[in-house]
């Protein structure tokens, strides 16, 4: 008996150290220090989309080839962020399903998919999810139909499900959670149809909710005043891209979505707090600590739903916590992310709504720049001079890398009446379409925002980027292409047609020694290394 | 009618694919639209579904000094692909270009303003026009 029980202790010791694996905080606190795996939607908390990898490098990524190919199991719109873990690729299928595979092979080890009702409503955007979160030996996913669901990671078995919100409402999860110290934190989509926008967090062992914050404040809250009579009730809100955390400030910063109704902002006169606004809320109750609004009362679909980027800087001879990002109004911005208080906003695309910035970062906006019943042109289309898809920052070049699109829009503006369940967006767009429109990487510089280079691309894009320490950018297309530049320069030094348009944002991870760049495009998931 | 077409578009299965399908063209375009195609071509834009120009006339020039002009097959950041007016395909890496001109308002096809008589024109826009698709 002795020895049988000395041969299982031995065999626990020799066992590949992935049968024991677990994502623990200390691990996604420490993500940049592991580059070999990807355990979180931005590959850390700080959303750098950046890793420290370099066999990857511009002499020889010419050199790189496909090494398999994961095709998903119904055909649709794949955003996904894959999470990749000792050995296992975590990723998302549309509308709402979870697939592990072997990192090696690319064969399925499991999957898991919620069958959706034949009602499930998506109310002004595609089914889609845009990844997962990783904590301790579970997988969490939010479905389309507003299921927060927590999955054994080596199996796919189903250990907690919990409905967050009412999804005949307008409700509904496309965002990735993001997993922090005993909380996963959970956003919701829905601002084309009047919902009162929320962040969750949820007890990642029970499902139980810890906290929620409304990003609409109602009655007796801060904020509530920025709302015309009950137009708060609708006002939508959504946080429907993962945002990052600061483990030292205990603080979670989050973008917030359109007010409700999208281009008719008659009957919500006012700022309509907290649309368009990053927010610093207090991981441990929930709380509002500050937030920056970029674009007040709205009336173009510029959501603040872009990834915030954490990182250090000597500003004015000091050295401050900061929080970057290229916001959907076209304006980069740089603000403290310990008090909020706005330090740098210059335009990084194509706009003609605001005359400036003033010195608080408020837009001193054009007049007649609102939707019309004729229509009103303006720059940048309802999609945004950039949109979901993430940025990169790399510590090595310090630039700031965005997908840009450049595109304009005649914006309408039309009846606006709440009917739950229905879209609730008073108006439309007209894309100015045809061969003018087109999309770009800019690199910009951190602290100053002004323009290092440009890579142009023959359309606006839908690709996020990943930058690394080889001293690459990876993107992708809306034609299919996935391709490297050269982090200093800007130049081109490797593409690859995929068949199928890139909506997604790039990772990178090693196995055994190899460097690996993994892209969902088209209906597939495309891993390369170089040959 | 005299047949002096430079090229022809597809009709009913014949014809090359220099073009567009003309098999049901009277159904999709009116007289007065078909006229203003045959004497002033390249002046009406005809999009494809996102938005980008059908049948947009390229010229490049390659890094040997070859000059290609063609119609737009496909295009994307990196790569290009034009049919020219021997409905010959041509593919390039736009970075062994050294020219790449759009010329949005020209067409392959030229003017029949004087290639055919007043009522030569009215008679191919009669025909044109008449084309409703296979019954």
């Amino acid at each position: 008996m002795r020895r049988v029980s000395l041969l299982l202790s031995l065999a626990i010791v020799l066992a590949p150290c992935e049968v024991l694996a677990q994502v623990s905080y200390d691990r996604l606190v420490a993500a940049e220090s592991e580059p070999a795996n990807w355990l979180t939607y931005s590959g850390s908390y700080r959303s750098h989309r950046f890793s420290s990898l370099k066999q990857i490098t511009p002499e020889n990524v010419a050199r790189l080839k496909p090494v398999w190919v994961y095709q998903i199991k119904e055909p649709g719109l794949i955003e996904t962020t894959p999470l990749v873990a000792d050995g296992t690729m975590y990723l998302t299928e549309p509308p709402s399903s979870v697939t592990a595979l072997d990192i090696r092979s690319g064969r399925r080890l499991w999957s898991w998919s919620r069958s959706m009702p034949r009602d499930v409503r998506a109310l002004g955007f595609p089914p889609v999810n845009r990844g997962l979160a990783l904590l301790g030996e579970t997988v969490f996913v939010g479905t389309l139909d507003t299921h927060l669901v927590a999955l054994d990671a080596k199996s796919g078995a189903v250990r907690w499900d919990k409905v967050i919100a009412d999804n005949a409402a307008g409700y509904a999860i496309t965002v990735a959670p993001l997993a922090i110290d005993g909380k996963v934190i959970v956003g919701t989509s829905g601002g084309e149809a009047g919902i009162r926008g929320f962040l969750d967090a949820y007890d990642p062992k029970t499902g139980e909710r810890v906290w929620r914050f409304w990003t609409i404040p109602g009655p007796d809250e801060a904020g509530y005043e920025s709302w015309s009579g009950d137009s708060w009730k609708t006002g939508a809100g959504a946080t429907w891209v993962t945002g990052s955390y600061d483990p030292e400030l205990d603080l979670l910063y989050w973008g917030i979505g359109n007010p409700g109704p999208d281009w008719n902002g008659d009957a919500r006169a006012g700022d309509n707090l907290y649309t368009c606004s990053v927010v610093a809320i207090d991981a441990s109750n929930g709380k509002l600590k500050w937030h920056f609004q970029f674009t007040p009362h709205d009336t173009h679909d510029w959501d603040a739903n872009q990834v915030p980027v954490l990182l250090e800087g000597m500003v004015a001879g000091q050295q401050r916590k900061l929080l970057a990002t290229a916001n959907r109004n076209a304006f980069y911005y740089v603000l403290d992310r310990e008090t909020g208080e706005f330090l740098l906003g210059t335009q990084y695309a194509r706009q003609t709504w605001a005359k400036a910035l003033d010195k608080r970062g408020r837009p001193i906006v054009f007049p007649n720049t609102e939707p019309t019943i004729a229509g009103t042109l303006a720059y940048p289309s309802l999609q945004g001079a950039t949109n979901w898809f993430s940025p990169s920052y790399s510590p090595l070049t310090h630039l700031f890398y965005v997908p840009v699109r450049e595109m304009g829009a005649y914006y309408f503006k039309g009846e606006a009446k709440y009917v739950r369940g229905t879209e609730f967006m008073g108006g439309g767009e007209q894309a100015l379409l045809g061969d003018d429109p087109y999309g770009a990487i800019r690199a910009l510089d951190l602290l100053t925002g002004k323009l290092k280079w440009e890579f142009r691309l023959h359309s606006p894009l839908w690709s996020g980027v990943l930058s690394t320490a080889g001293g690459l950018v990876f993107g992708g297309t809306n034609e299919g292409n996935l391709f490297a530049l050269d982090a200093e320069s800007g130049k081109a030094l490797w593409d690859f047609q995929t068949g199928g348009a890139v909506r997604s944002n790039p990772i990178s991870f090693s196995v055994d020694g190899v460097q690996y760049i993994a892209s969902a495009a088209g209906f597939s998931v495309f891993v390369f290394a170089l040959s | 009618m005299c047949g002096r077409w430079v090229t022809r578009p597809k009709s009913r299965g014949r014809g090359n694919s220099l073009g567009p399908d003309l098999t049901a063209v009277g159904a999709r375009r009116g007289a007065a639209h078909l006229r203003s195609a045959l004497l002033n071509p390249g002046t009406r834009k005809i999009r494809d579904s996102f938005g980008f120009t059908n049948f947009l006339v390229i010229s490049v020039v390659t890094r040997d000094g070859r000059e290609v002009r063609g119609m737009r097959i496909n295009e994307d950041t990196f790569t290009l692909q034009l049919r020219d007016a021997d409905n010959r395909i041509h593919s390039f890496r736009k970075q062994d270009l050294t020219e790449l001109n759009r010329q949005s308002n020209r067409s392959l096809m030229p003017s029949y303003k004087t290639v055919f008589s007043p009522t030569e024109i009215d008679d191919l826009i009669a025909y044109l026009a008449s084309l409703r698709g296979e019954r």
